[in-house]
């Protein structure tokens, strides 16, 4: 067989099916949008209260941050989602819809590894610069953003790429639950025509052209920051 | 919030958690080996004078970094058997988390062999070693030694990662949690031992990580 005949045979998908998986994509993209627009404000304000000096030397409010962060970062997020789905309305009697449990499940943990980034990077400026903005008579606001902030982003920023890359890729496992996205679409194909190669096989070229554009740009982005330093 | 607590049937389900613990550990541990060994051959590959082996490491990496590790292990979950090749569900997990965890170590330990001098090398060679002393001794391990901390990250990683191994229907704690929820409808219990489970596994294997990297690399501890 010819190469080409090989591609033809392992991408045997009518239009229609190819369409359906384009509109999964498209969900898949939206859903990755929504949950780190939402996760990196909340990782960002976790991560920042967990930098301050003060809350470190109050316990409660130290611990229960902490629960949060390593619930999310030691636990399989597949777990999370079905906690978060069928553990959650149980506990508290709300009924979450699929769209909302998958959303909040993925901020939630976008959310987690954010703010150890953030946190890290905060405590890597050194006090002194504090110290500097305060004695400029800069108020804490303007100390943080003129000084701390500019020197931060520079530590925050490559890992930070690399767990929204991590979500957009992690955003698969909402289909488990029944989210419509990409995944749902290339299983439920795989189904309906009892053939699961081809749709698995665009499902991943999808998701292959949806994430390297992103991987490349923080590849750039790093040798940027490096050569910088 | 007036939920009660029943712990009870989860206590009398623990040879279930148990079970289920065990091969979480082995698909990871399992997982590991082979990601390792697969580490090092493309960590190799992507350093070698030979340009289709270089390209083809490069290559592989970046599919493996870039794709849900969901839709790669569909695909060699069917994609073996398309090729006539009957795996049961528990290999090609391993198989899937294996070749994952090799793309990202290949990365992780691609820096660690950059970051070995050419003198050393030289050095090496000098005192009389063969070519495979040389790289047993000078290239990799001193290599795992520098990048072992994100190496031990992975096993980390890989012992979350393991939990897609339910979704084709390896019996994994997750999978376990998912069934005792079920049949004893005391889903929070279910899920808060669970993830106590999974925390304490990580936690674990941090520790582990830190204790085979004292062992293994004392010279760094000195």
């Amino acid at each position: 067989m010819e190469l080409a005949d090989v591609t033809r045979w392992l991408l045997r998908l009518s239009p229609y099916d190819i369409l359906l998986l384009l509109k999964g994509a498209l969900m898949t993209i939206a859903l990755s949008v929504g949950a780190i627009g939402i996760g990196s404000i909340l990782g960002a304000v976790v991560g920042w209260v967990r930098s301050l000096r003060l809350v470190k030397r109050m316990r409660p409010l130290w611990w229960l941050t902490s629960i949060y962060v390593d619930t999310m970062r030691g636990t399989p997020l597949l777990l999370q989602v079905y906690f978060v789905y069928y553990a959650v309305p149980v506990l508290t009697g709300i009924n979450t819809s699929v769209f909302f449990a998958g959303i909040a499940t993925l901020a939630l943990f976008q959310g987690g590894y954010v703010s150890e980034a953030v946190r890290s990077g905060l405590e890597a400026i050194d006090r002194t610069q504090w110290w500097a903005g305060e004695s400029l008579g800069m108020s804490y606001l303007q100390t943080l953003r003129y000084i701390i902030l500019p020197q931060a982003l520079r530590i925050i920023i490559p890992p930070f790429i690399g767990i929204c890359l991590g979500v957009i890729k992690d955003t698969s496992l909402v289909s488990t639950i029944g989210f419509i996205e990409l995944s749902f679409r290339a299983k439920s194909i795989g189904a309906r025509t009892l053939d699961s190669m081809p749709p698995w096989l665009f499902a991943a070229g999808l998701y292959f052209v949806i994430c390297y554009p992103i991987s490349r740009y923080s590849q750039r982005i790093e040798a940027r920051l490096r050569r910088k330093q | 919030m007036n939920y009660v607590f029943h712990f009870q049937s989860i206590w009398n389900n623990k040879e279930v958690f148990l079970s289920g613990t065990l091969v979480t550990l082995q698909l990871a541990v399992l997982a590991m080996l082979f990601g390792t060994a697969l580490g090092i051959v493309g960590a190799v590959a992507r350093n070698s004078h030979w340009r289709i082996a270089r390209g083809s490491s490069a290559a592989a990496v970046e599919v493996i970094r870039n794709t849900p590790l969901l839709v790669q292990l569909y695909l060699w979950y069917f994609g073996l058997g398309v090729f006539g090749i009957d795996v049961p569900p528990y290999w090609s997990v391993v198989i899937a988390l294996g070749v994952n965890n090799g793309g990202y170590l290949t990365e992780i330990i691609r820096a660690g062999i950059e970051a070995i001098k050419i003198q050393q090398i030289k050095a090496g060679v000098s005192l009389g070693m063969s070519g495979f002393q040389v790289f047993r001794y000078i290239i990799i391990m001193p290599a795992l030694g520098i990048v072992f901390p994100a190496v031990g990250n992975q096993f980390v990683i890989s012992i979350l990662m393991s939990a897609l191994a339910m979704i084709i229907g390896v019996k994994d704690l997750t999978y376990q949690a998912v069934y005792l929820q079920a049949h004893t409808f005391r889903s929070i219990e279910t899920y808060i031992v669970v993830i106590v489970l999974y925390i304490i596994l990580s936690k674990a294997i941090v520790l582990f990580s830190e204790f085979l990297d004292r062992k293994l690399f004392k010279y760094k501890y000195v």
